[in-house]
């Protein structure tokens, strides 16, 4: 039996033929699937950069049900370890971008392990400056205010 | 690409709710270091939703103390569970001469990130040590009491302390109970008259909080546990006296949550063998509980086999609990303590090494850190 394809098409205009089941990771194209069979579909707001990297995302991830015996290719464990390693490899920009990319297509999985990673990145910063810096975040705090907030939650009673 | 070509990228903002998203997985205390990021996040970290979203997140750990103002937070070892457990000190100095915990400080319970600590002259302690908030409450009325047991009721929103009181003049028994609402501020006296023909098995050990209800053993007047557990519902604030098995250890029998399915267990020494005994409960649709069951007993033999040295003396069970998903005991004999994990569904047995010594605790419960702000009664009398 032949898997069905469908073609996603990234903002440049590249298309990517993927596996109907690969795809239906996604809610969004799944229920767009549902919709609008045998068609194109446009995904205007995500580079093919991008695209690429949540397709691959989304093959290691499929659960494959075609009778083999194996319903997973890969152990949950092997899983993480490879999820892990996947995020661990992309800069910084890239992973807000596949963060939102993930929340576009309303991928829960890919969504979490991106912002887990984001909240890593957040929780090894030094300071509040290198959180400012590091995601372009402006203070709107006066230095009094912050002498302030830094006096709250020293003990005593 | 080197990072002088990524800032030239230009990017899209992330929209708040996946900032949210992010927020809600970074521990407590790094939390607490970013306060000052920006003033939206700061009002985040206040919201009552976030604070919620951010608990339900947060990893469970086991925590015990050291009565010298250090808490011991652990969790396994991820590589070797449940061999391993990696033990971090929290030092949770208040200053320079006043202690927090000290010998005569009473941890009434524990919800939510929240401690209800009982010190002494009527006042007790509700601490976030994430946070390092610490306030102290004084309620608004003086009565000696029992038992005691701190929770947290979904309906009304609300903290409360339950306090079974000691009455005056009718020796050792009771039927009356405070319970102190913290956020509202309002307290009630209740009745228990199920409790007239007990005594109560001590004053200073607190109730086991199950979901939103508190359960404690009873005594009879020669002090012996009896076929009774006292219960508490912290919505309907009602008690009622469920079955407790008959030989369920001597001493002090441990009450305990979550292994199978989430039901009532009793963990205990048993009287003759002197190994250690788990029951579980069969509850009944309505939270009650129908029978027991014993599920496990493990001998002394076994006991010695698992924790590799030779038990000469009798055991002592300090504390147990459960904890992702096995039970946990914390046993004494001798000089000797050992952290010991009992799988069920394998029915395994596993001596846990610990990277911090627990030789001087005798306390182990499961902790979240969590934003919640420590609630600040203000008694309407």
């Amino acid at each position: 039996m032949s898997k069905k394809m469908i073609v996603l098409k990234s903002s440049e205009g590249v298309s990517f033929v993927v596996e109907e089941a690969v795809a239906r990771q996604s809610k969004i194209i799944s229920f767009l699937v549902e919709e609008f069979p045998d068609r194109e579909l446009p995904l205007t707001n995500m580079t093919s950069e991008i695209l690429r990297k949540t397709i691959e995302y989304c093959k290691k991830h499929v659960v494959e049900d075609d009778g083999g015996g194996d319903s997973s290719s890969s152990s949950s464990g092997d899983l993480k370890e490879w999820d892990v390693k996947f995020v661990a490899e992309i800069d910084q920009p890239r992973l807000m971008d596949l963060l939102m990319a993930a929340n576009y297509l309303d991928i829960p999985s890919l969504l979490d392990v991106t912002c887990q990673k984001v909240a890593d990145t957040i929780a090894a910063c030094n300071d509040e400056k290198e959180i400012r810096a590091t995601f372009n975040i402006e203070n709107d705090f006066t230095e009094e205010e912050v002498e302030a907030i830094r006096m709250e939650n020293q003990y005593p009673i | 690409m080197s990072s002088r070509n990524l800032k030239m990228r230009r990017r899209r903002e992330l929209p708040f709710e996946l900032v949210v998203e992010i927020l809600t997985r970074v521990p407590v205390k790094d939390l607490m270091r970013f306060r000052c990021v920006c003033k939206s996040w700061r009002s985040l970290f206040k919201e009552e939703r976030f604070c919620r979203q951010h608990m339900t997140r947060a990893p469970t750990r086991i925590v015990s103390f050291h009565f010298e103002d250090t808490l011991l937070l652990g969790r396994f070892s991820e590589s070797a569970k449940p061999e391993m457990m990696i033990l971090e000190e929290v030092s949770v100095n208040v200053g320079d001469d006043s202690s927090l915990l000290n010998d005569t400080t009473v941890v009434l319970g524990h919800c939510h990130g929240l401690f209800c600590l009982y010190f002494e002259n009527n006042t007790f302690g509700l601490w976030n040590p994430s946070l390092r908030e610490l306030r102290t409450i004084h309620p608004p009325y003086r009565y000696n009491w029992y038992e005691m047991g701190f929770g947290y009721d979904h309906s009304s929103q609300d903290y409360k302390i339950v306090l079974v009181l000691k009455m005056q003049g009718r020796r050792s028994r009771s039927s009356q109970a405070l319970v102190l609402s913290l956020k509202s501020g309002v307290s009630r006296m209740i009745n228990c008259l199920c409790l007239e023909n007990f005594d109560m098995i001590h004053d200073t050990i607190s109730g086991t909080l199950v979901g939103e209800t508190i359960y404690w053993q009873l005594c009879d007047d020669n002090v012996k546990v009896t076929d009774k557990l006292l219960s508490f519902d912290l919505v309907s604030e009602t008690f009622n006296l469920c079955p407790c098995p008959s030989n369920c250890g001597k001493g002090l029998p441990q009450v305990i949550a979550g292994l199978r399915g989430g039901g009532l267990c009793i963990v205990g020494v048993d009287d003759m063998s002197g190994g250690l005994i788990v029951w579980s409960a069969q509850h009944d649709g309505g939270g009650g509980i129908k029978s027991w069951s014993k599920i496990c007993n493990l001998s002394l033999g076994i006991l010695e086999i698992s924790a590799s040295c030779r038990i000469d003396d009798k055991i002592w069970l300090s504390s147990a609990v459960t904890y992702a998903g096995l039970l946990l005991a914390l046993v004494k004999f001798g000089r000797e303590s050992k952290l010991l994990s009992y799988n069920l569904e394998e029915k395994s047995l596993t001596n846990v090494e610990t990277s911090l010594s627990l030789s001087t605790c005798d306390f182990l419960e499961t902790y979240v850190e969590t934003l919640v702000p420590v609630p600040i009664p203000e008694w309407k009398l």
